[in-house]
């Protein structure tokens, strides 16, 4: 039952983009094709889930005991930076298809505020590992969800005859927040 | 100075030195702000209960204690001004908010009207349920003055006396909820209540008055009364200051009370703590420090010079009214804890 | 190079947020006011300016393979350095803002100074740099929180202009997206003349 909340409010009610603004950059950045916000939704579910793991053992195991909380930030970035420069070597070496799809997103990674928000927040949330590997997969799949959608809007943007001054990112942004305001809908479910 | 060449050890050397100064100086500046921080903390807590209850006098944090209730725990900080209860703020929360957990700081006076109510924490609609701030309407002012033993903590749509926010049924409905426990477990005595009493630990350091040592690490045992006893010394550097006393007795009225005692090195009493009892909630409980001044009465005194028993039995203690056993079992075990301090002071 | 010129770009010419739209998620995130948007903006002018400063004093220091993973610790304590400071004497202000602290140290717009300027510049041009594009990025969160907070409560700088409630949209997450696309159009119009 709490895994049922726990994805259902990271999805639809406080989706990761629309409701709480994170990965604002890679939203805008990589949503003008369905199938590269696709890639990028994969990625980030494979990098955010191993980033929340890594993050809550050293957190639990290391900066917790000995009171070295103040150093999270730091610690934390230099993790996922190492971590996501790793994947991409594994990737590489163990699957190549997976990197031909995956690779190109892998370095927008590190600047991702969305896996450094969510490595903060399970931790914040006091949740257990469980709990938390949960939460980072539900979170990544409503990123992707939000991705997906707007790469579809966009595409059908280009068709269509913007007012001059709106060309281009103003256009955008009023798009995702009439998908920000339809997502509103779903407040109070859980 | 040209750029370094990207060899090894260049790489090592600059990596090692960027993170070293940078751990450095965080580690220094956390020293700095450690207290700030605290203080903000403690600072935001203590103004939501300085604004929920009448004036008072004492430290409402430091007398807190805990009830269990409804998935997660209510927080009750009693406030006092001379010693008496003049109210009890208390930290009361739920989970049916329309966006989540809402907590409450309720001000409750000793009968139970509400005196003042502070939203601690939401995530509601701004500008739809945020209403509930005391600063942002007058929702919460309604609930001022009233007891809700007559008034009653639902929505009038519900059958209750509160006047929602409009068109915020969910969160007022959840706001009375939470008041409502506040006051359930305030008012009934006779709930699971389940104070939180010191671990022994705590009682050590809370009842030495003088010591910069560790006393959990030095105590030893001594033997009274054909008892084995563990006692824990307080020192500064090498001076001996005081003596924490684990000591309990066995004629409560229901059972053992089992107590800490901390004597300074003259063998003045610095300090008492209740490590645990099973007396009668509503009156043996009051020896508990939490619940009554009963254990004040103590503090200052040397069982040496002065009588430890109640009134009645000829001494200088007064009576906790209806739980005379218990209250003379406390009694009992403070002496025994003086001559164990006597025992430990021969060695 | 033409010192005031580099310190004038970052207001509209290269306006971190509004042109080269860097550093979206605290400025959508945090600009529920006016008050709380200069709060993020000047908190990360700290960093940008700081980390700056020292970027372009150790540049030489650094070799060339290992000077991001450097830049990054150089932020991150600024980053801590803010967080701490402000819990301690800012404390409504930090609550407001939360999350999105931390998170100063992933916003592509303070490692990008760093990266394209601070490492190939001379100190005084980093510290003009990193003042005018920290005012920059302050600017623009703080006329974003002000067009929210006009719209949806009618008040500017937590002072209520009209009584009653505005359109509460604009301080929930979509009026965000849409109050910031229209300063977006807003800014192309002016960069255009």
């Amino acid at each position: 039952m709490e895994y049922i909340v726990i994805v259902l409010s990271a999805i639809l009610v406080n989706n990761i983009v629309l409701a709480q603004f994170l990965g604002l950059c890679p939203f805008f950045g990589v949503s003008s094709r369905i199938s590269t916000a696709a890639g990028m939704g994969g990625a980030v579910l494979f990098v955010m889930t191993v980033a929340a793991i890594v993050t809550y053992l050293i957190s639990h195991y290391i900066l917790i005991p000995f009171d070295l909380i103040y150093l999270r930030t730091i610690t934390y970035i230099l993790v996922i930076s190492s971590l996501v420069q790793m994947v991409e070597i594994i990737l590489k070496k163990v699957s190549p298809p997976l990197y031909q799809a995956l690779g190109i997103f892998l370095p927008l990674m590190t600047t991702n505020c969305a896996i450094l928000g969510v490595a903060i927040l399970v931790i914040q949330n006091e949740y257990t590992l469980m709990s938390g590997v949960v939460f980072a997969v539900a979170h990544s799949i409503g990123f992707t969800l939000a991705l997906v959608i707007l790469a579809g809007i966009r595409e059908q943007l280009e068709l269509v005859n913007v007012p001059e001054g709106m060309k281009g990112n103003p256009i955008i942004l009023v798009a995702a927040g009439l998908l920000a305001l339809a997502f509103m809908g779903f407040a109070g479910i859980v | 100075m040209a750029k370094r060449e990207s060899t090894f050890f260049n790489m090592v050397l600059a990596l090692l030195t960027v993170t070293l100064v940078a751990s450095a100086s965080l580690g220094f500046i956390y020293e700095l702000t450690r207290e700030p921080i605290e203080m903000a903390r403690a600072a935001r807590k203590n103004n939501a209960i300085r604004a929920v209850v009448p004036d008072f006098d004492n430290n409402p944090t430091e007398e807190r204690y805990t009830i269990e209730a409804a998935g997660g725990e209510l927080v009750f900080y009693p406030a006092k001004k001379d010693g008496e209860l003049v109210g009890t703020a208390v930290e009361t929360f739920t989970n049916r908010g329309f966006s989540g957990t809402i907590r409450l700081m309720v001000g409750l006076l000793p009968d139970g009207t509400i005196h003042g109510i502070e939203v601690l924490e939401h995530k509601e609609t701004p500008g739809l349920g945020d209403k509930m701030e005391s600063d942002k309407s007058d929702f919460s002012a309604q609930f001022e003055g009233q007891n809700p033993e007559d008034f009653r903590l639902r929505l009038r749509q519900d059958g209750g006396d509160v006047d929602g926010i409009t068109a915020t049924t969910i969160s007022s409905r959840a706001y009375c909820e939470a008041v409502q426990l506040a006051f359930d477990l305030y008012m009934d005595k006779d709930a699971d209540v389940s104070y939180e009493l010191p671990s022994r630990d705590e009682a050590v350091e809370r009842v030495l008055a003088d010591f910069a040592n560790n006393p959990l690490q030095e105590d030893f045992l001594v033997m009274a009364n054909g008892n084995e006893h563990t006692v824990f010394p307080g020192r500064r550097g090498r001076r001996y200051t005081g003596l924490a006393v684990d000591i309990y007795s066995e004629a409560g009225y229901i059972g053992p009370i089992r107590l800490m005692v901390g004597f300074d090195s003259e063998g003045v009493i610095t300090g008492i703590e209740v490590l645990g009892h099973e007396e009668t909630p509503g009156y043996g409980d009051l020896i508990e420090n939490a619940r009554s001044d009963f254990y004040k009465q103590f503090i200052g005194l040397n069982p040496g010079e002065d009588n430890i028993r109640l009134k009645e039995d000829g001494g200088i203690i007064d009576n906790i009214s209806g739980a005379t056993i218990t209250a003379r079992a406390y009694c009992e075990a403070v002496r025994s804890a003086w001559d164990i301090f006597r025992q430990a002071e021969n060695r | 190079m033409d010192q005031a010129k580099n310190f004038t770009k970052g207001f509209i010419r290269e306006n971190p947020v509004f042109i080269l739209m860097l550093g979206l998620c605290p400025a959508l995130g945090t600009t529920t006011s006016a008050f709380n948007g200069m709060g993020m903006g000047l908190a990360t002018m700290f960093v940008v300016l700081m980390s700056n400063i020292v970027v372009s004093l150790i540049k030489n220091f650094v070799p060339n393979k290992v000077r991001i993973p450097c830049y990054i610790v150089i932020i991150a304590s600024f980053v801590t350095i803010v967080d701490l400071v402000m819990a301690g004497f800012m404390p409504a202000l930090h609550e407001q803002l939360g999350l999105f602290i931390p998170l100063i140290v992933v916003n592509c717009f303070v490692l990008g100074r760093a990266e394209a300027f601070a490492s190939k510049n001379t100190l005084l041009s980093s510290v003009i740099d990193g003042t005018g594009m920290g005012l920059g990025f302050t600017f623009a969160l703080t006329l974003l929180g002000a067009a929210r907070e006009i719209l949806g409560s009618n008040a500017i700088f937590g002072l209520q202009f009209i009584e009653g409630d505005g359109m509460l949209v604009f301080i929930l997450a979509p009026g965000a997206f849409i109050a910031l696309g229209y300063l977006i159009a807003l800014a192309n119009k002016l960069n255009k003349q």
